[in-house]
């Protein structure tokens, strides 16, 4: 009899632990933060005032770590008066860390701004996860068309997104594989597709190991060809317009160059040799073709030690003199969760309108009310930190700012997008990996298309 | 007045004797209740009020959750639109599929594994530790390596196939044909331990007096397998067959991992579907809608499962 008491104490405090333990497991919700950025220094943080308002810049790991970033945060908290930056860190990279970062904000996480480019904006802005940019823009009296022009892209007629970087695919090129094969480098005004191929061709040495050209598996490899040629992805109906032969061509191409021509990986070896994006640093292949944003990793000797140069060129033409280059703008957009509106949005203007100033940042600027002389100035930043291939502001600027590159988007943009540049890559590899005819390949792409576009029409 | 008394006093103590039974069983009642309480309290809240909180969501127009402005009841039309859906019906047939192919194969292999590990081999521990392995090892280090092993290039299975004068070896993981096949094997080959260990119990608690008697009345091997073995190992069989069953339809982790569901739409199981419909196309409603289904397909396998034990399985 004794014993009950104390058993049903003991049966108690069991009770009690098993109910308290779970949420004494939860944590308050915090920064995912992987590494610690280098602005994060305690000795700087000490003296900052009271009155800075913390503001979280959602970020991808790996792009926190570049050195180009940090230089960035440092010097605008630097300058920043009543707020400062902080990384807070999103796991994943690009279309991983979108959809992360998209989900984060749908849930309600604290975030003030992100980067985004203007392919994302419409999808962000429909799930009203950042906010118009107009009013607040009103009240700081900033005029944001005159400064961006046609840089601006609007959804419903309002701003998300402030431009700050143009992307604009180039070609970059191992100049010690072309000196080794014999082949002049290639000419801006000259350079096109059929060069391309050509001077592939030379350097490939399948033996050895080296390829002439190298290619990733995103949509926009799939699909080059068409957009240059300026065949959209809708017809004026609404619905898809993947039954243009151009979109077939393009898709025929890119399998080429790895099944018939044999100047780089195709698409089986790509996939199950788990190739990387930046596979072209390995220093086994002639020429890439990708956006601007990859001259980062001419710039990072650490991470891509070599002992070859680089050099640069425009992205290659279809047709001879006429130069058109696959681009997306890039830009910082306040998150719909920041507690910090007139602080955000402070921020991303001083960004937008200074970021390629920064040492080693890395970007071209997309602000239109710039002068020749700013242009080349923002050139000079990118060229100090690739003088290792001498590559110089002038190259820098006739390959991605040149009045001549006339510039169509990298994605395509509109109803079912998230689908459509999905779809492409699937059933792009169908094909190029022989599982498909091209007919197939294409009727099975447009019949996606039209239902992913009435999908995202239904409300 | 003296028996009276007594009679008076043994019935009272037989009351009370009841009182204290009867107080003792409500105590332990109400221990029980509060021992259960945490488990309860947490299926609710992360259990049950999510399941309800989905059903709701899946008979309206939901796309994102921070968007509700336009948001408006709509019945079945989401469950009837996945019904027309040729996507959605493709990616339920293949979860059928995957299910027909896994299930058989990661039960049968369980078994057959723990029949060999019961005998007396040498290393047994060992070879028990070692085949358990892949189940408690991580998702993306066995993708990394059946990568490496399914190369179509220059993986072993393939060099071995064309050693063996095959001129075009599989694509495997990439082949559009090969690729679920392939998963379901990866997949019970990781999950097979579990089965293994299971089986190994339910063969030990077999009582050898019962070989013993089987063996004297001339019985083979088979004979005492398929008479003996399998009839009391039938309850063992039937958890682990309703466990293939609904973890062979909750393939999204492995599919994710190894294919996303690629190439094409080669292996996109409902699991893939619901998770492109959510976070890829921003459909919530019509992704809970199929989220709906499919619990619905898994509880109906295993009601049937359960009402079918009775003429296969054998209790003590």
């Amino acid at each position: 009899m004794k014993r009950f008491p104390a058993a049903k104490s003991l049966a108690a405090v069991l009770a009690a632990l098993m109910m308290v333990g779970p949420a004494a497991g939860c944590q308050q919700k915090q920064a995912p933060s992987s590494a610690q950025p280098a602005s994060q220094q305690p000795s700087s943080q000490q003296a900052a005032p009271q009155e800075k308002v913390k503001l979280k810049y959602a970020i991808s790991a790996k792009n926190a770590a570049e050195a180009g970033q940090q230089n960035m945060i440092k010097s605008i908290n630097e300058t920043a008066k009543n707020f400062e930056i902080e990384e807070y860190v999103i796991p994943g990279e690009v279309s991983d860390f979108e959809q992360k970062v998209m989900v984060s904000l749908m849930a309600g996480d604290e975030m003030d701004f992100l980067y985004t480019n203007d392919s994302n904006v419409p999808k962000y802005a429909k799930a009203n996860v950042i906010l118009p940019l107009d009013d607040l823009a009103k009240a700081d009296q900033f005029d944001i068309q005159s400064t961006f022009g046609d840089s601006i892209k609007k959804v419903s007629n309002r701003t998300y997104m402030l431009p700050c970087t143009r992307d604009v695919h180039i070609t970059i090129y191992n100049k010690s594989l072309f000196d080794k094969a014999g082949v002049p480098y290639p000419d801006n005004a000259t350079w096109t597709w059929d060069k391309y191929v050509e001077a592939a061709k030379k350097i490939t040495d399948a033996k050895g190991g080296i390829y002439g050209s190298y290619m990733l598996d995103w949509d926009t490899y799939f699909t080059f060809s068409a957009k240059q040629k300026g065949v959209s992805a809708y017809k004026e109906d609404g619905t898809s317009n993947f039954n243009d032969p151009a979109w077939a061509e393009s898709m025929k191409f890119f399998a080429d160059l790895g099944n018939v021509l044999k100047v780089q990986p195709d698409i089986v070896t790509y996939e199950t040799k788990k190739l990387q994006w930046d596979g072209f640093m390995s220093g086994k292949y002639g020429m890439i073709v990708i956006g601007s944003w990859a001259l980062a990793m001419l710039e990072d000797q650490k991470t891509y030690p070599r002992d070859w140069k680089a050099g640069i060129a425009v992205m290659p033409a279809v047709e001879a003199g006429k130069k058109v280059a696959l681009s997306i703008m890039g830009g910082y957009s306040a998150c719909a969760t920041t507690k910090h509106k007139d602080e955000t949005f402070q921020a991303i203007k001083l960004l937008a309108l200074n970021e390629w100033k920064i040492p080693g940042a890395g970007r071209v600027p997309a602000a239109v009310n710039l002068s020749d002389a700013d242009a080349l100035s923002a050139m000079e930043s990118m060229s100090k930190s690739l003088s290792f291939d001498g590559i110089t502001a002038q190259q820098l600027k006739d390959c991605i700012l040149s009045p001549d590159i006339k510039l169509v988007n990298e994605k395509v943009v509109g109803d079912g997008m998230t689908t459509i540049n999905d779809d492409i890559v699937k059933e792009g590899e169908l094909y190029a990996s022989g599982q498909r005819t091209l007919d197939q390949t294409m009727k099975e792409l447009k019949q996606k298309a039209d239902k992913a576009i009435s999908d995202d029409a239904k409300k | 007045m003296i028996s009276l008394a007594s009679d008076l006093v043994s019935g009272n103590a037989i009351k009370t004797k009841k009182k204290k039974l009867a107080g003792f069983r409500l105590q332990e009642q109400r221990l029980g209740y509060l021992f259960i309480l945490p488990f309860a309290v947490g299926f609710l809240i992360f259990h049950a009020t999510p399941a309800l909180i989905s059903f709701v969501i899946s008979v309206t127009n939901m796309r994102f959750l921070s968007n509700t402005a336009d948001l408006k009841f709509i019945g079945l039309q989401n469950f009837i639109e996945m019904f027309r859906d040729q996507e959605v019906m493709a990616a339920l047939g293949r979860s059928f599929l995957y299910s027909a192919l896994y299930v058989p194969i990661i039960v049968l292999l369980g078994l057959l594994m723990a029949v060999l590990i019961n005998c007396r081999i040498y290393a047994r521990g060992i070879l028990r530790t070692s085949l358990f392995m892949p189940y408690i090892s991580n998702m993306v280090a066995i993708a990394i390596i059946w990568s490496v092993i399914l190369d179509y290039k220059d993986g072993p299975v393939n060099q071995l196939l064309r050693a063996l004068g095959c001129e075009n070896p599989p694509l495997w993981l990439m082949g559009e044909h090969t690729a679920l096949p392939t998963i379901v094997l990866i997949a019970a080959w990781q999950g097979v331990g579990l089965y293994m260990v299971t089986y190994l119990a339910a063969l030990q608690n077999v009582p050898k007096e019962l070989y013993e008697a089987a063996t004297l009345d001339g019985a083979g091997a088979f004979k005492r397998f398929v008479h003996i073995t399998v009839p009391l190992i039938s309850p063992t069989t039937f958890f682990l067959i309703i466990t293939a069953i609904i973890g062979s339809f909750q393939n999204f982790g492995i599919i994710q991992v190894l294919t996303k569901g690629g190439p094409g739409e080669a292996s996109t199981t409902m699991a893939i579907s619901v998770y492109k419909a959510s976070f890829e196309q921003y459909r919530m409603g019509y992704a809970t809608a199929q989220a709906m289904v499919l619990f619905a397909i898994i509880l109906v396998f295993t009601v049937i499962q359960w009402k079918g034990q009775r003429k296969w399985v054998t209790y003590d």
